[in-house]
């Protein structure tokens, strides 16, 4: 593209000057020719005049016309020699008519030379004779022929410097298409954070505009995908951590009843501990069965008593050392209840397993707001730091880094809430401060969908009317 | 024998560790966190510390950092090359990933105890006494004349006291992986040692699995 343009456009130029150049030198030549032309039918004709003056002169006093004649005519030639004109006088024979009267000049060139020739017969009464007149141009034509030479050379360098500017000129123009195509290739490669920055108002600034705007969209998404391939890879390592832990017990205690127990006591312990790791397999199987089938799920609503729902909780957790404070303003929350329930289960264990060994207190409340109910689970435990909170929601994911399970559970609770929150159209909401306890508040629709499609009916039927 | 310190946060595992060590003889005291180390160390001596990776409080590279001058054999559940090399460059002397075989367990705890030099000279047992360096097996004092197989499986036995060995596993310590023999070369040692050592109760036949010598109150 950058050759083409390059090619075409000095193409057209050295076109244009070439022509240029003929033309203007076509015309010089022709000039001069016609200045020297003109000039020698003047002269002719001065050397006309002279030379009939001078013969009727000699005519009146000499003896020997003919001798004289003849030294007079070596006089003109003489003194005209200096002037590269050639003189030649003729006497025509008796009875010789002549047609043409007037006086023409011809420019002539011939191998030695360019010549402008003038002939004519002398004025009256001497029209017997004929003059023949010739200018010698040859010297002013080769100075000429320098002149469009150095004209030609002048042209040749215009047009080599001018081959050089459109080059520089074309490589400025064509720079940012270069620059996008070089930061296309590098993004095809993988470098996805190339930009590219050219400033201005004009079509090309626009152009890299929309291009970068496209890489950051390529960037950002490339991204997401990298953080999804990431999560699912930390999402599979933790499982197999999540496994191998009970399955080393598990091994461990068989191999041990079977080449080192002596003794019943020890037999029966290795076997309650094969059976509890065996559970703790089952409870993670079971949850990461919950949390498959949750992906994608709309809950069901349904009014759910709240205060049902409170006791029910408060008494599945009774043998707990913390107080369970339940308050609630509201006779009724909607949702799928057994979800909400095992939500709500779960946000207080959690809250329970936090709580100080001594004077802990986890509060469960409803709140009715507009047109929404927000359950919320705040205890005064541990707290949860800000680098942990971000992440606490990832499936398997431990605040403690060495995952120790000695607090129990497989690490889905809160993976399972959030999935149950999303199921209701909503989230969960986690504030924390270190030490001090944590909240965490849901926020459901205090109306059934029922009404809620009641609600948009008139609307509906305004729309209907404006169309 | 030796004693050795268990680090490991998940107490069916350091548990488990516990009872297989204690079964060959050692005496073994449970850390369940970093810090925990610490404070064991100044109570009391250990010859070796088997250190799990993941911890609460400081991770077992932190803890590693700080003992020195000790064996330290540590335990990961990860397949991580990367951490496999940083443990040992740390100075551990050798490490074991989880899930083990008790065999694996024992194997690697004698390696290392033997290294720093913290193995028995002498086993005894009722009238039998073995010279664990002078490779001599003596019966009411009086030296026993004994192949180099039957005393590589006198050894095995010793080392892994109180374990139900397979005739599989005997095969390959005393005669090697190459040695294509048959099971019953074992039964046909074992009987020949049982008879020179008066062993016939204290190598016991375990049933489909092989043989177990029993020394748990002598160790």
């Amino acid at each position: 593209m950058k050759l083409k343009t390059y090619l075409a456009t000095y193409l057209l130029f050295l076109v244009v000057l070439f022509s240029c150049f003929a033309i203007v030198s076509a015309f010089m030549v022709n000039s001069q020719i016609n200045m020297y032309m003109e000039r020698s039918a003047a002269e002719f004709q001065r050397i006309a005049v002279s030379l009939s003056r001078d013969i009727a002169i000699l005519s009146g006093i000499s003896q020997d016309l003919a001798g004289d004649l003849y030294a007079l005519l070596n006089n003109y030639m003489e003194h005209y020699a200096g002037a590269n004109v050639a003189l030649e006088l003729y006497v025509l024979p008796s009875g010789y008519t002549i047609q043409a009267t007037g006086v023409t000049a011809t420019f002539t060139s011939y191998q030695d030379g360019h010549f402008i020739e003038v002939a004519g017969q002398l004025p009256e009464p001497f029209r017997a004779f004929w003059l023949d007149y010739s200018l010698d141009i040859t010297p002013s034509m080769a100075a000429m022929g320098r002149i469009q030479n150095i004209l030609f050379y002048v042209c040749l360098g215009f047009a080599l410097l001018t081959a050089a500017m459109l080059y520089v000129i074309l490589a400025r123009i064509f720079k940012p298409l270069g620059l996008v195509s070089h930061a296309s290739r590098k993004i095809a490669a993988g470098h996805y954070d190339e930009r590219i920055t050219l400033h201005g108002k004009n079509e090309l600034a626009a152009m890299a505009q929309g291009f970068n705007t496209m890489a950051d969209e390529i960037q950002t998404q490339m991204q997401i995908l990298k953080d999804e391939a990431d999560a699912k890879q930390q999402f599979v390592d933790n499982i197999a951590h999540e496994l191998r832990t009970p399955l080393t017990s598990i091994f461990g205690y068989a191999e041990y009843v079977q080449k080192i127990a002596s003794n019943d006591g020890d037999t029966i312990e290795a076997m309650q501990y094969i059976m509890d790791e065996a559970e703790h397999m089952q409870n993670i199987a079971n949850s990461l069965l919950t949390l498959a089938t949750l992906r994608g799920y709309t809950a069901e609503m349904h009014s759910i008593n709240a205060s049902d729902l409170f006791d029910h909780i408060k008494k599945s957790l009774r043998h707990q050392t913390a107080q369970i404070i339940t308050e609630t303003d509201t006779e009724t929350i909607y949702g799928q209840e057994d979800l909400v329930r095992s939500l709500l289960l779960n946000l207080v264990t959690n809250a329970l397993k936090a709580c100080p060994p001594e004077g802990g207190v986890v509060t469960l409340s409803a709140r009715v707001g507009e047109g929404e109910t927000t359950l919320t689970v705040t205890d005064n435990g541990c707290g949860i730091s800000e680098e942990n909170l971000a992440r606490i929601t990832e499936p398997f994911y431990r605040a403690d880094k060495s995952r120790n399970r000695a607090m129990g559970g497989v690490g889905l609770g809160l993976a399972i809430c959030t999935r149950i929150a999303q199921a209701h159209g909503t989230n969960l909401v986690i504030t924390s401060v270190v030490n001090t306890g944590t909240t965490v508040e849901i926020t459901l629709p205090s109306q059934s969908p029922r009404f809620y499609n009641l609600a948009t009916t008139p609307q509906q039927s305004c729309n209907k009317a404006a169309l | 024998m030796a004693n050795i310190l268990i680090v490991e946060d998940e107490k069916p595992i350091n548990n488990l560790i516990r009872k297989n060590l204690e079964a060959v003889g050692h005496s073994c005291t449970s850390a369940f966190d970093g810090e925990a180390v610490f404070n064991e160390l100044e109570k009391q001596q250990f010859d070796l510390i088997l250190l799990d990776i993941m911890l609460p409080k400081m991770d077992g590279f932190e803890v590693l950092a700080h003992i020195e001058g000790m064996p330290v054999i540590y335990l990961t559940a990860r397949d991580s090359v990367d951490d496999r090399v940083r443990g040992l460059k740390l100075g551990a002397d050798d490490y074991i990933t989880k899930p083990f075989h008790v065999i694996e367990l024992q194997a690697r705890v004698e390696a290392v105890l033997r290294r720093a030099q913290k193995t028995d000279k002498t086993f005894v047992l009722r009238d039998v006494e073995v010279d664990l360096h002078g490779r001599l097996v003596y019966f009411k004092g009086a030296l026993v004349d004994f192949t180099p197989q039957e005393y590589a499986l006198v050894e095995t036995f010793i080392k892994n006291r109180n374990i139900a060995l397979s005739r599989d596993k005997l095969l390959e310590i005393a005669w090697g992986y190459e040695f294509g023999g048959d099971t019953r070369t074992v039964d046909a040692h074992i009987s020949r040692i049982r008879k020179k050592l008066h062993w016939e109760d204290t190598i016991k036949t375990v049933y489909k699995l092989g043989y177990r010598l029993e020394a748990r109150h002598e160790a």
